[in-house]
């Protein structure tokens, strides 16, 4: 499904990433943990073409999209969350997710000029739909800057999953959560997101991570130094100095 | 019976108001342009040089002015794609003044009824006479404005409510994220530039055969800053804020007298007001969607 092989990324005298190899199976879910600065989130703009790499190959189906742009990649079936919310706040709940609907694939002068939100138009009904499996349907109408964080991060979570993304990237998904908040959100990810999809899910929350994955890959330094099965990879030597410990 | 100084007025407004719709059109995409003058001015002297030199009708005059202003405007959209902010307004500006440099050095004069007649660099163009060879009456032409400042803005509510407007506010809001939306924001950049262009010509060319004598000097970056300052103390949530603003300040500030010799005083000390207090203007994003859920539960009522 998704392979990076020997991935490698550098700003200027940093060396980000250090030829990471990362292989997500079809329809599993996998999590990559690291402190901070260890390259997470870069990995994470390589994969959705945010950044291109400066070495190494990004394989998406078997095809190579190391050097496609973020919007082909997001037409490929690619969608995420952002670890800092990017929501458009000037736009109401369900905009929102319409949003993510219109360049799912590539808009034609007809589909441009049609009103956004037609009632009975697909669109609308599947972004309602997303809305639903969140919990935020309700919320619809509101202006998206008046939702308090959680449900911002829920607004993320249905505008990813709107487009029936065949790869979903969940970045810090409880970021900025209370411990009730995660459960819920846990929750949510394993009981409506993660079944039949491909994801992967950058946390520092072990209770998230081990609650949802079933797969874990840990960075330190821009370099993978461990990876497996999450309740035996936590207790790595390695992983628990680099990060744990 | 309105008099020809109160429609003088009124005209101007629905003019001016065509210039402040396209700057609000790059507001809305997230660019501020201060070159929207440029596309008035290209098809102010394109569309009277229509008239007046060759003989064209008015409306085939409009759309040759408009899409010649739209061309220019998608050229500079395109030369600018990798550019934002700060550096798109510079660029805008430069382009603007450009233009306006170029035009006092444009010589384009023929021969009619024994006069030579066109454009001639500073002296500018006069002579179009296009409203009095064919009998039309200041408020013949000022309903004339008014119908296509209509058209414009009804076009406007349909691109507003379309996708394609949503595409428009999502890139004025964040690029990036835009972009993760599958949508490559160069298209509609310079999509929503080429549009911008040609309304600010469709208010160029109105504008030349309105006051019948153009000269380089009327489309200075005065008038580009007017534009943006109309959506902004007007606002940035509907169509309507520019008018809003232009109406404030043609059809207050300039009429009142009580404001003449202070206008551009009390103008600028407004602009920075709004900026503080109302950033998106009177009718920002946020009021008109309360306004909007406001009227339609008073409809369901």
């Amino acid at each position: 499904m998704l392979e990076l092989q020997a991935v490698g990324k550098t700003f200027g005298e940093l060396q980000a990433l250090h030829g990471i190899d990362l292989h997500v199976r079809r329809g599993t879910v996998s999590g990559l943990i690291g402190p901070n600065g260890s390259g997470k989130t870069t990995l994470v703009n390589i994969i959705t073409g945010i950044y291109a790499p400066d070495s190494g190959r990004v394989l998406l189906d078997g095809k190579d999209v190391s050097r496609a742009s973020a919007d082909q990649i997001t037409r490929l079936g690619v969608s995420r969350s952002f670890q800092n919310i990017r929501i458009f706040n000037r736009m109401s709940v369900l905009e929102n997710v319409i949003a993510a609907l219109i360049g799912h694939h590539k808009p034609g002068l007809a589909t441009l000029l049609g009103r956004a939100k037609r009632i009975g138009d697909p669109r609308v009904t599947a972004a309602r739909r997303a809305l639903e499996t969140v919990g935020l349907l309700e919320q619809g109408d509101l202006f998206a800057n008046e939702l308090p964080l959680p449900l911002r991060r829920r607004l993320e979570i249905a505008r990813a999953l709107a487009c029936d993304p065949k790869f979903l990237v969940l970045d810090e998904p409880a970021g900025g959560m209370t411990p009730a908040e995660t459960a819920s959100i846990s929750e949510l990810i394993r009981s409506r997101i993660a079944p039949g999809r491909t994801c992967v899910v950058i946390e520092h929350k072990m209770d998230l991570i081990s609650h949802v994955c079933e797969h874990l890959c840990v960075l330190n330094h821009g370099e993978k130094i461990a990876e497996g099965d999450p309740r035996s990879v936590v207790n790595q030597p390695e992983v628990i100095e680099a990060y744990l410990g | 019976m309105l008099n020809d100084y109160l429609l003088t007025v009124i005209s101007n407004i629905g003019m001016i108001s065509l210039i402040a719709l396209s700057a609000y059109l790059l507001l809305i995409s997230g660019e501020i342009s201060f070159g929207q003058q440029a596309y008035f001015g290209i098809s102010a002297y394109a569309g009277a040089i229509a008239t007046t030199l060759w003989g064209w009708p008015l409306w085939l005059a409009l759309l040759f002015g408009s899409s010649l202003a739209a061309l220019a405007a998608g050229f500079v959209g395109l030369l600018t794609l990798r550019i934002s902010g700060l550096y798109f307004s510079i660029a805008t500006l430069a382009f603007a003044e450009m233009v306006r440099l170029s035009l006092f050095k444009l010589s384009y004069q023929l021969e009619i009824d024994g006069e030579l007649i066109g454009p001639n660099g500073a002296e500018g163009f006069g002579e179009i006479r296009w409203i009095f060879d064919n009998d039309v009456s200041v408020l013949e032409y000022t309903l004339l404005i008014y119908g296509i400042l209509l058209l414009v803005l009804f076009c406007l509510v349909l691109i507003e409510r379309s996708r394609l407007g949503m595409i428009f506010r999502m890139l004025g809001q964040d690029p990036l994220l835009t972009r993760i939306q599958g949508l490559n924001p160069v298209r509609y950049k310079v999509t929503a530039a080429i549009l911008a262009g040609f309304i600010a010509g469709l208010g160029g060319t109105l504008y030349a055969h309105s006051f019948t004598y153009i000269e380089p000097q009327i489309f200075n970056v005065m008038l580009g800053v007017h534009a943006l300052a109309y959506g902004l103390i007007g606002g940035l949530g509907t169509v309507l804020g520019p008018l809003i603003g232009v109406a404030i300040d043609i059809g207050f500030l300039e009429s009142v007298r009580v404001f003449q010799g202070y206008r551009m005083i009390v103008f600028g000390g407004l602009v920075a007001v709004m900026l503080i207090f109302m950033p998106r203007g009177i009718l920002d994003e946020n009021r008109v969607y309360r306004l909007k859920n406001l009227a339609q539960r008073w409809f369901r009522a």
